[in-house]
């Protein structure tokens, strides 16, 4: 009786000699502890040097192997083999454009994250003799949940929005909005809303909720979406009825 | 040797890279530790289990060469707040 | 550099079919349209009531016939459907903090179920059931 195995197919891509992507199978040792990463990094050492893909801290906090495993967007270090069948199709993230094997072009996703001004935007600048920014717990609870991003880009991957139209801004960076709006210490929301409140930010999702589903963080970028969208409706109508008001 | 020849996204190359380095680091920490004949917190010697503070109170500064392994020196430690002292827990601390 | 990304074909009109969650999403979405021919429906009988008693009639007996209930039964599914769907993504949206807590969204869309019970019921009451 031979050892139990895993057929992984993996996505192939080298520009310098392919066409267009293509799939390769290889057949590595089934582990019961093992997750996909380890069986793709099985792959690397033992069978093909040539396979490139992101990984790094191997315990689903640094969001670098994010991967669609059988069609469902996963950190490869967080699918365990024994959850899936015995042949297992990996593929880079969808909704972005493949560099080479696993690896994607992140670009567009590090620009739109630049662009909603992911910083405490402060009342007054403080030296630092002033003292720190005091905030209480439940001022803290109110925007915790959304500081747990850690960019794997999942939620882009699954998002049908982005898949359609790449202007929108996407889930991670309108969560990471979502974040300093809700932070105590912020008087930013304005200075956002070009970029967050506009056609290609808030209002081209229609809550699908697909980002919810996959993040392996719980940030919940849907429902940071959806209360941007109240927000800002608010925010709207008040400059008309109180246009003196402003965060 | 390398098995994969791309010019974009070359892992196989960065790995070799990486690991140049990381065998650089390894004897630069080898070398300083073997010198070190002493226990200080998680540098621990069977051989020489106690601290010895008047030898070796100092940071060990590790010199790169390319042929030799690397050449261990010593700089002084600035001591500001907290004085050096016996390490005790529990009731040993009355 | 010989960097060469590759770009996907872009998403074809059937892409909602290729995933579960995706179908699920475009139900929810579809029903908007049933729930509309269904408020069509009702306005075209307002009309026709106001064209007196034997055209409201008329009206009636085809709303009651085969394809008019079918239709009927069809939208209601829909329409459930998308009652169940959006008092489940409510607490998403609102989220409440009583006590310092936040409120458990089962008790938001109980709440949500309850209220469209009370207020079923009394739309059924004053339609004469």
């Amino acid at each position: 009786m031979s050892e139990r195995t895993v057929e992984l197919e993996i996505l192939r891509y080298d520009p310098e000699q392919d066409e267009a992507p293509h799939f390769q199978v290889y057949t590595v040792p089934y582990r019961e502890d093992w997750v996909v990463l380890d069986a793709i990094n099985y792959v690397k050492d033992e069978l093909d040097r040539t396979l490139s893909y992101r990984w790094s801290c191997h315990m689903a906090v640094c969001g670098s192997c994010g991967m669609v495993v059988n069609g469902e967007p996963a950190l490869a270090c967080h699918t365990f083999l024994r959850d899936y069948p015995q042949r297992i199709r990996v593929e880079p993230l969808q909704n972005f454009p493949i560099e080479r094997d696993l690896v994607v072009v992140m670009d567009d996703f590090i620009d739109k994250l630049g662009s909603v001004k992911p910083y405490v935007v402060a009342r007054e600048e403080k030296a630092v003799d002033d003292g720190e920014n005091l905030q209480t717990p439940a001022e803290l609870a109110r925007f915790k949940q959304y500081t747990a991003c850690i960019n794997c880009l999942l939620c882009y991957s699954a998002c049908p929005q982005y898949a359609l139209n790449d202007e929108f801004v996407g889930p991670a960076a309108l969560a990471l909005a979502h974040r300093y709006n809700l932070d105590s210490r912020d008087v930013g929301r304005s200075a956002r809303e070009d970029v967050v409140a506009s056609n290609p930010g808030i209002w081209e999702c229609s809550f699908v909720g697909a980002c919810s589903e996959v993040c392996p963080k719980a940030v919940d970028p849907a429902a940071a979406i959806q209360q941007t969208k109240i927000a800002s409706t608010g925010d709207y109508f008040l400059k008309f009825l109180m246009p003196w008001k402003r965060k | 040797m390398l098995n994969d020849k791309s010019n974009v996204f070359n892992t196989d190359l960065f790995e070799a890279l990486e690991l140049g380095a990381m065998i650089d680091v390894a004897g630069a920490m080898a070398c300083a530790a073997l010198q070190r004949t002493e226990s200080r917190g998680s540098h621990q010697r069977l051989d020489y289990p106690d601290r010895d503070d008047a030898e070796f109170l100092r940071h060990s500064l590790a010199h790169y060469s390319a042929t030799d392994l690397p050449a261990i020196d010593y700089s002084d430690v600035t001591i500001t707040r907290s004085q050096p002292a016996e390490r005790v827990y529990g009731g040993a601390q009355e | 550099m010989s960097r060469r990304p590759y770009k996907a074909e872009p998403s074809k009109s059937g892409w909602w079919l290729e995933q579960p969650r995706y179908i699920r999403y475009m139900m929810r979405e579809m029903s908007a349209a049933f729930i509309g021919v269904y408020a069509l429906v009702l306005i075209a009988g307002l009309f026709r009531l106001s064209e007196g008693e034997a055209a409201y009639t008329e009206f009636l007996d085809a709303a009651k016939g085969p394809a008019g209930l079918i239709f009927a039964v069809i939208a209601m599914l829909f329409a459930l459907y998308h009652t169940y769907t959006w008092f489940e993504v409510t607490p998403k949206a609102m989220p409440l903090v009583f006590a310092g807590k936040r409120l458990p969204g089962a008790i938001i869309v109980a709440a949500h179920w309850a209220g469209f019970v009370v207020v079923s019921a009394a739309l059924w009451l004053l339609a004469g059931g």
